[in-house]
């Protein structure tokens, strides 16, 4: 390089970057660039298998050769050497298409194909396989090699999701270090050793975590499969659509993938700014419900005490007359449908039936937006650089899976978290526990004041759920919160005013002009009453009509006995869902709706970001999207829905709550204080009702405290009654010491947890009193 | 922890700055206290280490000498490395396979001996070199293979 003059504008890059070239053109790279990074920027083509750039560089599978000349290796004149562990030097002469390394990767391809079946034919990778790719693109026609392959297993059973082909492993081990590095799991590992070496789960057991199938994506090869995807389907026979999962409030972006109009999988769609690439298992494989043989495929209409199947006009007749008849409607749910479908239901809520009865808050949560109640919200990737996450009583690999991953990253480097609640809420990683009673939730985080306000970037992270204190401590704060939701679209139901409240836009009940301007329609002024009210009024005869829009009270209000009683008394009860839950088989008119892959509109997840859901798949003849029969069912009752949202109010008004949607609070019935907790593949909704799920589900499971189990003679994986208000569950108990002493949780929306009050008593159960499902679940942890 | 003996145990970890040093000295504790690596003491050095069994496992499927299951009475190990090899190793294993039906690798039924191959035991004077349950000898013969895997001769010959 020649010397620069003095004050001369000095040309030369800045030394954080170096010059280099790659097949002959001079380019430049920020130091440390990896040759196969820079290689790829510029548009060469590159082969690789175990590089990829979310994992960090190993070098095992030698495919990605180059050849390299110059410093720090001048002296030795051309030499070939792996592109994922050599970074660029200044002056390095990189050439991808050389005799050389051409030969070099033709030999390591016809290395890596040594013992591999070439059973592409039969493979579900075929078409989509890095190795029939790079071997057609840089390998050799034929192989020398004569000798025998090494026999190895096919279609090994790693769990629930995951098959194995051991033969067309090739060693690159991204699963293995997937799970190590992104999962701090290690659920996948190498055993044995030299041309032994398989992939398997620790002892044999199934597949414990939550994240398995991101493996069937890294895998370059066909080893790692999706049991729900074997043989369903070939990359160019599938339709593509871009979507967003509603598992849950975080929105992962996803790919459906279609074959004659049926969904044969999901696949990741990488959105940095939400999922940064992966999927739970949930989510990935929680399709099955759209083409299940239970779907609701006919309007149902209740005649001489059963329910028959009736015409959509039958119907909508039937459920407008019953819901305007005397005492009034009220409406629970919203929370799962498009941000369109619930402005609709706004709509028809406040210009049809005449009310603001309305409430999507079927379960725990109570609020769904920080600004909701005066804080702040955060972004998502404010993950990444915060310095502090506090986790307000919130399990995130439970409710906003993939969340959990970026917050594992996050505290795997200089992210302190303070997990505050009754239970370990954040197991893999470095935390600190900040223990406290359930209703003592809000004088915890009062007192991480002085550690939130010390922090450059903290962030909060709290599920909404709790009184009007837990909300104010929240807010005190001063961070950033982010509020996954209890539903996919919770934050799009309060914002479409489906509360009692409020008003789409967040406008007060006396702020009701811009509302009004848009619908062109006059709304009630007077409150209405929240879910908990609603239901006391049903339970005390005084509301005539019960709208549930994809809700089931039963499973998921924190008090099922008041909901079990106000579905029992309610004159006339309509329930629009995708199945028969128990709510429907209470109704008198049930409405079948499509489900979240099949409509089109936008979704707002935690953090705000609004997504667009598109129709994958039809969903079956007969049903209609909610959206539709809102239009229908006002129409029955002669409106005519806009569906204009009115604009947002510049101040959103902080909304005073009934308080708490809780059980009884207070000492007395038993032992223990019930936490009921979301678990991923416990409750409702479409997971009850999802085939591809079904060996997975855990409706009653209990956790508690080695202390609380060995007090009331329970052991692992055994069996035990539950016993609190008047009501019995029989569980499968599972014994952990996450759980604080003095606790027993069981999941949330399974079915009964919620009529056993806020005490209960545990007792030993004989095995064969649990059912088929949860006694499979105990032997799994019993191993 | 129930498959370790825990004093010992803790007494290994301690010798190390990083849990995770302490893995194979806590497999070899396994294996001398059971005779072989129990499932067990592989979910003991986990929990002891704060490990997953996953990567235990992983470590303890990698060496060779560890046992998976309960041990044979003899243990007969035939070198088979270059000259240990050339001195007909492979014959003598194959002669006591034809004798009683029992693959290099294997174990007989009784629980009687194991015969297995292994690789350069640093005794190439004495090609073919063994080792007969963890001592070391040779030359090895047809005679002196079967008379060992009977249990009829130990030691040097």
């Amino acid at each position: 390089m020649s010397s620069t003059p003095p004050g001369a504008a000095a040309p030369a890059p800045p030394p954080s970057t170096v010059a280099c070239t790659i097949n002959g053109r001079p380019h430049t790279f920020p130091r440390g660039t990896l040759i196969v990074d820079a290689v790829r920027q510029v548009g060469h083509p590159i082969p690789y298998y175990c590089y990829h750039p979310k994992l960090a560089p190993v070098g095992a599978c030698r495919v990605c050769m180059v050849q390299v000349e110059g410093p720090p290796v001048a002296a030795r004149g051309p030499i070939v050497t792996t592109g994922c562990t050599t970074p660029v030097f200044e002056g390095l002469k990189i050439e991808t298409m050389s005799e050389p390394a051409k030969l070099a990767r033709r030999q390591v391809l016809q290395f890596l194909l040594i013992n591999h079946p070439l059973d592409c034919p039969v493979c579900d990778k075929g078409g989509e396989c890095d190795l029939q790719d790079f071997t057609l693109g840089y390998g050799p026609g034929v192989s020398e090699f004569a000798e025998p392959k090494v026999l190895r297993r096919k279609a090994a059973d790693l769990g629930p999701f995951l098959v194995l082909d051991q033969e067309r492993c090739i060693m690159c081990q991204r699963c293995v270090r997937y799970e190590s590095e992104v999962l701090g799991e290690q659920n996948l590992v190498l055993k044995e050793r030299g041309d032994r070496t398989v992939i398997d789960t620790g002892q044999g057991e199934p597949y414990a975590g939550y994240f398995s199938g991101n493996n069937t994506e890294l895998c370059p090869v066909g080893a790692l499969t999706s049991r729900t995807y074997r043989f369903k389907a070939r990359p160019w026979d599938v339709r593509p659509v871009a979507s967003v999962c509603q598992g849950c409030s975080l929105g992962c972006n996803v790919t459906a993938q279609t074959r004659a109009g049926r969904i044969v999988r999901l696949m990741l769609r990488d959105n940095p700014a939400v999922d940064g690439g992966w999927l739970c298992d949930r989510g990935r494989y929680g399709f099955g419900h759209s083409a299940s043989p239970d779907r609701l495929t006919a309007p149902l209409v209740r005649r001489d005490g059963r329910l028959v199947p009736a015409s959509w006009d039958e119907a909508m007749a039937a459920a407008a007359g019953g819901l305007r008849r005397a005492g009034g409607a009220a409406v629970l749910g919203g929370a799962r449908l498009t941000d369109e479908e619930a402005v609709l239901l706004a709509e028809l809520t406040r210009v049809a039936l005449r009310t603001n009865d309305v409430d999507w808050r079927v379960g725990r949560q109570r609020f769904a937006a920080p600004e909701a109640v005066g804080a702040r919200g955060a972004a998502i990737a404010d993950l990444d650089g915060a310095d502090l996450v506090v986790l307000a009583d919130t399990c995130l690999v439970e409710e906003a899976p993939v969340l959990e991953i970026r917050l594992r990253r996050a505290a795997s480097r200089r992210t302190a978290v303070l997990d505050v609640g009754p239970v370990r809420n954040f197991r893999i990683g470095r935390s600190t526990r900040v223990p406290c009673p359930p209703d003592g939730l809000a004088a915890a985080l009062a007192s991480l004041g002085p550690k939130v306000a010390a922090a450059a970037r903290p962030v909060v992270i709290w599920n909404g759920r709790g009184s009007e204190d837990v909300a104010e401590a929240v807010r005190a704060l001063g961070a950033p919160v982010l509020v996954p939701g209890e539903w996919s679209n919770a934050r799009g139901a309060e914002k479409a005013g489906l509360v009692p409240d409020a008003l789409p836009g967040y406008h007060a009940l006396d702020d009701a002009a811009p509302v009004e301007a848009a619908w062109g329609a006059s709304v009630p002024r007077h409150p209405g009453r929240d879910a908990r009210a609603i239901l006391e009024a049903a339970a005390a005869g005084s509301i005539g009509g019960l709208y549930l829009v994809g809700a089931n009270p039963l499973r998921t209000f924190p008090d099922g006995g008041l909901a079990a009683a106000a579905l029992d008394k309610v004159p006339f009860l309509v329930v629009q869902d995708l199945f028969m839950t128990e709510a429907a088989a209470a109704a008198d008119v049930v409405l079948p709706a499509t489900g979240p892959l099949e409509k089109a509109g936008h979704v707002t997840n935690l953090a705000g970001n609004r997504q667009t859901l598109a129709a994958v798949a039809a969903g079956p003849g007969g049903a209609r999207s909610d959206g539709d029969i809102f239009h229908a069912l006002a129409a029955a009752c002669g409106v005519a829905l806009t569906g204009r949202a009115p604009e947002v109010a510049t101040e959103p008004v902080r909304r005073v709550l009934t308080p708490g949607g809780g059980p009884p609070a207070g000492p007395g019935g038993g032992a223990l204080r019930l936490l009921l907790r979301t678990r991923l593949y416990a409750g409702g909704g479409t997971t009850a009702f999802d085939p591809n799920l079904a060996p997975l589900r855990e409706d009653a499971v209990l956790r508690l405290h080695p202390r609380d189990a060995a007090a009331a003679g329970l052991e692992d994986g055994g069996a035990a009654y539950v016993k609190g208000g008047g009501s019995t569950l029989t569980a499968a108990v599972r014994v952990d010491p996450d759980v604080d002493a003095g606790h027993a949780e069981l999941p949330a929306h399974g079915f009964g947890p919620t009529r056993l009050g806020a005490w209960v008593d545990v007792q030993p159960a004989p095995a064969e009193a649990l059912p088929g499902r949860a006694a499979a679940i105990a032997a799994v942890s019993a191993r | 922890m129930t498959a370790l003996p825990a004093e010992e145990a803790r007494a290994i970890v301690a010798r190390y700055p990083s849990p995770r040093s302490a893995i194979l000295p806590l497999l070899w504790l396994g294996q001398r206290t059971a005779g072989h690596v129990t499932p067990e003491a592989v979910q003991d050095v986990a929990e002891l280490l704060d490990l997953r069994v996953s990567e235990v496992e992983s470590v303890l499927s990698f060496y060779t000498m560890f046992r998976r299951r309960p041990p044979a009475r003899c243990r007969l190990e035939v070198c088979r490395s270059l000259a240990c090899a050339m001195k007909g190793a492979e014959e003598i294993v194959e002669h006591v396979r034809e004798a009683t039906g029992v693959e290099p690798g294997g174990q007989s039924e009784d629980g009687q001996f194991s015969i297995a191959y292994v690789e350069c035991v640093a005794a190439c004077d004495h090609a073919p070199a063994y080792i007969f349950n963890e001592r070391m000898g040779g030359p090895l013969t047809r005679e002196a293979a079967l008379a060992l895997i009977r249990g009829e001769g130990v030691g040097r010959p």
